[in-house]
């Protein structure tokens, strides 16, 4: 990975991003903000403040301006958000850039600390005149805790944040399609679900069954693709210990596929 | 066509509630399906576990965003949580219905309990040593660092809630948190958002369990994941969220109703 690694960082993006398999939902989509502002709200007794604190923002929800590509111009989206939220999501964004020029500069990731990654950020993140209050690493991150270093840990949070996001999107989409097949044939729900190569077929035949087995098994299936994306960013910055720890956990979610199978 | 319209709305209400008390649907959908649409348990539990997935993925795509999860700490847990996951779904699979009532019962009786006053319960959370980290605090807009003490019992803890999650079909965030903020040290906040994070994977653990038994119907887990999905996007908006005692209180009370025909349908028969 040091000396053979191709220039071209676009080559090399695919192993430490999730790969932009699905068309990644349209940052501006209205369906998509929707989405994620309810989900900014579940579950969630803790957090009553957000939504008053963007309040020339409503439509966009903090979750979503992450899934921004790191290069897009987003500044006009981001004007009415708190302080607050503006500092920890900028993090976010920035992190890829951060790899990108790592990489292309020929870097070699595992040595160079994580504080130094983190000073070339906020500085690539100035030059390209993103945020105007671009954070001091030290404001953002504090005294960098020995164990967790956050630069990772935020390109872990990208990676999850994007599965999650895409697959929740794709199965309720293959669900609403499916349902409105249904309704449309005037048929009742079906009573039981296929297994995936099924489901595959009758989609390919346009028939609601398929639809909405396919949607559900892509519902279950987005944390498991979320513990596959945790795996490919630890092995890629070498750390063994999350390496095995999360290989177990997709290991155990193998395990009760088989279980449920016999 | 009737009951599809009616799960759904079935649904829409337990979104609504659930987000505006920041609580998971599970503990409402069972019941429900049960005692009102006489919908087979293993069936109910196999469209909540659906349902759960689904907010936990929405909420978890949000937390995640806002680098309030501690996904290495959660990463470790799931260790615990996906392992007793795996029992309780299989365990659920095989066992007699009645049982299943009876624990949900009890469990319910545990969640009325513990439904008193969770917010309140945060000790002075401090830097260990142990999985350090940090995060800003969209409220106060300052940053928050923290460590973890007492692992094991988290692991314990997490085993447990694994556990009844996949045995019953709901999050299990009830039990976590509780012990993340009180024995772990955490800051309320990270353990909701991590909690919540691990629920998704607990959850899909058990789930692959009861698709590949068939206790997935579409006919029943459609309706209500899309109903919940919708009602939670609602909730937020009918004027913030009603903390109130008074909403509490009628959902503990109504939560103790479910609880006491779920352990009579265990005892009866």
């Amino acid at each position: 990975m040091e000396s053979d690694r191709p220039l071209d960082p676009e080559e090399e993006r695919p192993a430490a991003q999730p790969p932009p398999a699905a068309p990644s939902p349209t940052p501006r989509d209205p369906g998509a903000c929707s989405l994620l502002e309810w989900a900014d709200g579940s579950s969630s007794a803790a957090r009553p403040p957000t939504d008053a604190r963007r309040p020339s923002a409503p439509g966009l929800g903090p979750g979503l301006a992450s899934l921004l590509p790191p290069d897009a111009d987003d500044d006009e989206d981001v004007d009415g958000e708190a302080e607050s939220g503006e500092v920890g999501r900028d993090t976010v964004r920035v992190a890829p850039r951060a790899g990108e020029t790592a990489e292309a500069a020929g870097v070699d990731k595992a040595a160079a600390a994580g504080e130094v990654d983190e000073a070339n950020e906020v500085d690539e993140a100035n030059q390209a005149g993103a945020p105007r209050s671009a954070p001091r690493v030290s404001t953002v991150l504090g005294p960098l805790p020995a164990t967790v270093r956050a630069g990772q840990t935020r390109d872990l949070n990208d990676v999850v944040h994007r599965i999650l996001i895409i697959g929740l999107l794709l199965s309720t989409v293959l669900l609403l399609i499916g349902l409105l097949l249904d309704l449309l044939t005037g048929q009742a729900l079906p009573a039981a679900t296929l297994p995936p190569a099924d489901a595959f077929q009758r989609v390919l035949e346009l028939r609601p069954s398929g639809f909405l087995s396919l949607g559900l098994l892509v519902l279950l299936f987005t944390p498991v693709v979320r513990v596959i994306g945790s795996i490919v960013v630890f092995l890629w910055e070498r750390d063994w210990l999350y390496f095995g720890v999360t290989v177990f956990v997709f290991m155990v979610m193998l395990l009760s596929v088989i279980l449920g199978r016999v | 066509m009737i009951t599809l319209v009616l799960i759904f709305v079935m649904g829409l209400c337990v979104g609504l509630l659930g987000s505006m008390l920041g609580i998971g649907g599970g503990v409402l959908i069972i019941p429900l399906l049960t005692l009102l649409f006489g919908v087979d348990i293993k069936t109910a539990i196999g469209a909540s576990i659906i349902s759960v997935i689904a907010t936990s993925s929405a909420a978890g795509a949000v937390y995640v965003g806002h680098g309030m999860t501690h996904t290495r700490l959660g990463m470790v847990l799931e260790i615990a949580t996906t392992l007793g996951a795996v029992a309780g779904g299989i365990t659920a699979v095989l066992l007699p219905a009645r049982y299943l009532y009876g624990i949900f019962g009890l469990v319910l009786l545990y969640v009325v309990y513990s439904l008193r006053g969770l917010a309140g319960s945060e000790g002075g959370s401090q830097p260990t040593g142990l999985l350090d980290t940090s995060f800003i605090d969209p409220l106060t807009g300052g940053q928050v660092n923290y460590g973890v003490r007492r692992l094991k019992a988290g692991l314990a803890a997490s085993f447990v809630a694994g556990n009844i999650s996949g045995l019953l079909g709901i999050g299990g965030g009830i039990i976590k948190v509780p012990i993340m903020t009180l024995v772990m040290g955490m800051p309320f906040k990270a353990a909701i958002a991590t909690s919540n994070f691990m629920i998704g994977v607990t959850a899909a653990t058990s789930a692959v369990i009861y698709y590949g038994r068939g206790y997935i119907l579409p006919d029943v887990a459609v309706p209500t994941a899309l109903g919940v999905l919708a009602g939670a996007q609602i909730g937020p908006r009918l004027g913030g969220r009603a903390r109130s005692g008074t909403l509490r209180l009628i959902f503990q009370v109504l939560l103790f109703a479910f609880a006491v025909q779920m352990l009579w349908k265990a005892i009866a028969r």
